[in-house]
């Protein structure tokens, strides 16, 4: 009986010990995008390092920098998660001149100086300091970021000193946009807004059935907008009158099964909607009860692009396809490269925002933590590993350049064209 | 293996409990701390058959302690005989030793879930809420609630809490001193006192390391069963509180606290 009591309590302690924070999953690593600024790619690792890698000739990716980005943290249950910790960073940095701008799960705002291989960091609100999920964006000297404290934030790019900040209902994990003047952002309270970037006076703001985590996307005078009520949205983006949603009321069978987490792209008439139940809806602009269905093998929670003409998408599992809904009588899909397969990868897991430039989509992924450079034309590839490197609390690694030697070249013969389902 | 593990784990288990959870909230006006309440309400419900015969177990096994003690004292220099001796009073009185044990196991899986859904649904790190996408049902309601108002009180069902960690420690103690059973040996009663403190005090400390739901439900579900408890068995051990203790109570000398209900003893 006393043995089976002090079983029980093993168990208990086991089992506890999985719920507390040491448990993994618990803690939040991140998933930062891609950016290419003057022939220079920008990403923060899974373990917390700004890397910034070189484009070569012959499209040879070079390392010119790592930066890693720590700070004390406080221990856990049993001493558990003590000591110094490595910063999450969620969205894509933002360059603006020398200086590179990204955003801390710890609620910091980053900025390193390329000049002077210098990292400094602010606290983005010392009163209300909460996490930042979304990435900043720079424009006319101004960095904005919005926070999970529900505020979305203009600061003085060269000070980070604040000029004004806007307050929402719930924590804001979008990255916000800006188009003429005007900044557009969803919200965890169900609304899009639309604020003057220059005095931080909300313009509109309109309810949707959910949460929107995407960066809404502004094109011909209509902002489109995607929320995890499984909806797409179009917004006339100086009154924000709703002009049409997907599906229509009438069309609630046609309702995706998962949410909507990844930015929309527009190409040729269409609106490339990503979705989590792994399919992308096409919405023709002109006629939105038209939509071509493109069947895809897993969840998408990153964003496509439009490389050299074509729609790209690369899912959670790392499979790449160039989508065509105007191709054929019911749109077309080719899948380019299997990045898992091809890179010889027991997983491979696809969250971050992508980046195309000069006909190559740069794609992070999480594991493992690798940067991939893909040409859309023909599916081949080049991979480069982020490495980690140690470093002090809040203090830039001298830059390093190396060449690498890990970069492969797999060329994809395999590709397919299967034709979507289109839906009226 | 482990993927199939995984899944089974998350269509029998996770997803049903995610999403009653997230229904309850949504019906229950966007607040997931009702839920979490309902939720608890709800595996005593189901559970409460298991209870009752663990509380049965227990009581058969206190009920023992005096022949268990006289066993004890005879064979005390034969360990095999006296084994042999109590395994065969069990046997005749009914009784399973373990009975009581898979009950309190059974709890377990319910809290990696219900660990697994707050950090899910409150959105506690985007992976975790990324995460969830695939784990709704095509509910409207579901789809609507989320995410959920973290807001309960005055907590943030999110994050530890460390009244709340106080609570729990307090509520499991109170639970534990209730079925405390007289112990056959000195021994047996240091062991016994033991556990009645280091429970408490293990899970209120892990209550600062998880997010306050979960702590939430345990003070909700270890209220409950000191109400079952009672009307099953009076107030236990609780009603053996030192003077002082029972100074504070309200109702004083004349309080039913001090004395266990007659029925007590027709439900043995």
């Amino acid at each position: 009986m006393k043995k089976s009591i002090l079983a029980v309590l093993s168990i208990l302690l086991t089992m506890l010990a999985v719920l507390s924070s040491c448990a993994s999953g618990a803690v939040a690593a991140g998933w930062a995008g891609v950016t290419v600024h003057n022939g220079n790619i920008y990403t923060v690792s899974g373990s917390g390092q700004l890397n910034i890698i070189s484009v070569g000739a012959g499209d040879i990716l070079i390392r010119e920098g790592v930066v890693p980005i720590r700070e004390a943290s406080n221990a856990g249950f049993l001493g558990c998660g003590g000591g110094e910790a490595s910063i999450a960073v969620y969205g894509t940095p933002a360059v603006l001149g020398n200086m590179v701008y990204f955003a801390g799960y710890n609620g910091k705002i980053y900025v390193y100086d390329l000049t002077t291989q210098q990292l400094s960091s602010a606290v983005l609100d010392e009163k209300n300091n909460k996490t930042i999920v979304g990435g900043p964006i720079v424009s006319n000297g101004r960095v904005y970021i919005a926070s999970s404290n529900g505020n979305i934030y203009s600061l003085h790019a060269d000070t980070l000193a604040q000029d004004w900040k806007f307050s929402t209902k719930a924590k804001i994990w979008s990255t916000p946009v800006l188009s003429n003047g005007v900044l557009f952002f969803g919200s965890f309270d169900k609304k899009v807004y639309a604020v003057d970037a220059v005095t931080g006076q909300e313009k509109w703001s309109k309810q949707i059935g959910g949460a929107m985590m995407a960066t809404p996307l502004v094109s011909g005078g209509v902002v489109y907008a995607v929320s995890l009520d499984r909806n797409i949205y179009a917004f006339d983006e100086v009154t924000g009158e709703q002009k049409w949603r997907y599906p229509a009321n009438n069309q609630n069978d046609k309702k995706p099964k998962e949410w909507f987490w990844a930015t929309p792209v527009l190409f040729d008439g269409f609106l490339y909607a990503p979705c989590m139940d792994g399919n992308v809806y096409a919405v023709d602009i002109a006629n939105p009860s038209r939509v071509v269905v493109f069947d895809l093998d897993s969840s998408i929670s990153s964003s496509p692009v439009v490389s050299n003409g074509k729609v790209v998408v690369v899912t959670e599992r790392g499979r790449v396809y160039t989508l065509n809904a105007t191709g054929g009588n019911n749109g077309t899909r080719r899948m380019e490269v299997d990045l898992r397969v091809s890179d010889s990868q027991p997983s491979l897991l696809v969250n971050s925002q992508l980046y195309a430039e000069n006909g190559i989509v740069y794609i992070h992924s999480l594991h493992p933590d690798k940067i991939y450079a893909v040409n859309a034309d023909n599916g081949a590839f080049k991979s480069f590993a982020l490495e980690s490197v140690s470093g002090n609390t809040g203090q830039a690694v001298p830059t390093v350049t190396v060449l690498v030697p890990t970069t492969i070249t797999v060329l994809v013969p395999t590709t397919i064209t299967v034709p979507a389902t289109e839906t009226k | 293996m482990s993927d199939i593990i995984g899944q089974v784990w998350n269509l029998i288990i996770l997803q049903p409990m995610t999403n009653v959870m997230i229904a309850l909230s949504h019906f229950l006006g966007n607040n997931f701390g009702l839920s979490i309440i309902g939720l608890t309400l709800l595996i005593n419900l189901v559970t409460y058959p298991l209870t009752l015969r663990q509380m049965k177990s227990s009581k058969a096994m206190m009920d023992l302690q005096p022949k268990i003690a006289e066993l004890q004292r005879k064979y005390a220099k034969d360990p095999n005989m006296l084994r042999q001796e109590q395994m065969r009073l069990y046997r005749e009185s009914g009784v399973n030793p373990a009975g009581c044990l898979i009950p309190m196991l059974l709890p377990m899986p319910i809290w990696i879930a219900l660990y697994q859904t707050i950090r899910g649904v409150m959105a506690i790190t985007p992976e975790s809420f990324l995460g969830l996408s695939g784990q709704l049902y095509n509910w409207t309601a579901v789809f609507a609630a989320i995410p959920l108002n973290t807001q309960f009180l005055w907590l943030n069902l999110g994050t530890p809490d460390y009244l709340l960690a106080i609570f729990v420690g307090l509520s499991m103690w109170l639970q534990q001193k209730m079925i405390a059973q007289k112990a056959a040996t000195p021994q047996a009663a240091q062991q016994t006192q033991m556990m009645q403190v280091m429970m408490p005090i293990m899970f209120g400390f892990f209550s600062l390391s998880v997010p306050s739901g979960l702590a939430l439900y345990w003070v909700i579900n270890a209220v409950i069963r000191i109400v079952i408890q009672y009307f099953f068995s009076g107030w236990g051990g609780l009603s053996t509180l030192p003077k002082t203790l029972m100074l504070w109570w309200p109702l004083s000398e004349n309080s039913f606290w001090r004395k266990p209900p007659a029925r007590q003893g027709n439900r043995r």
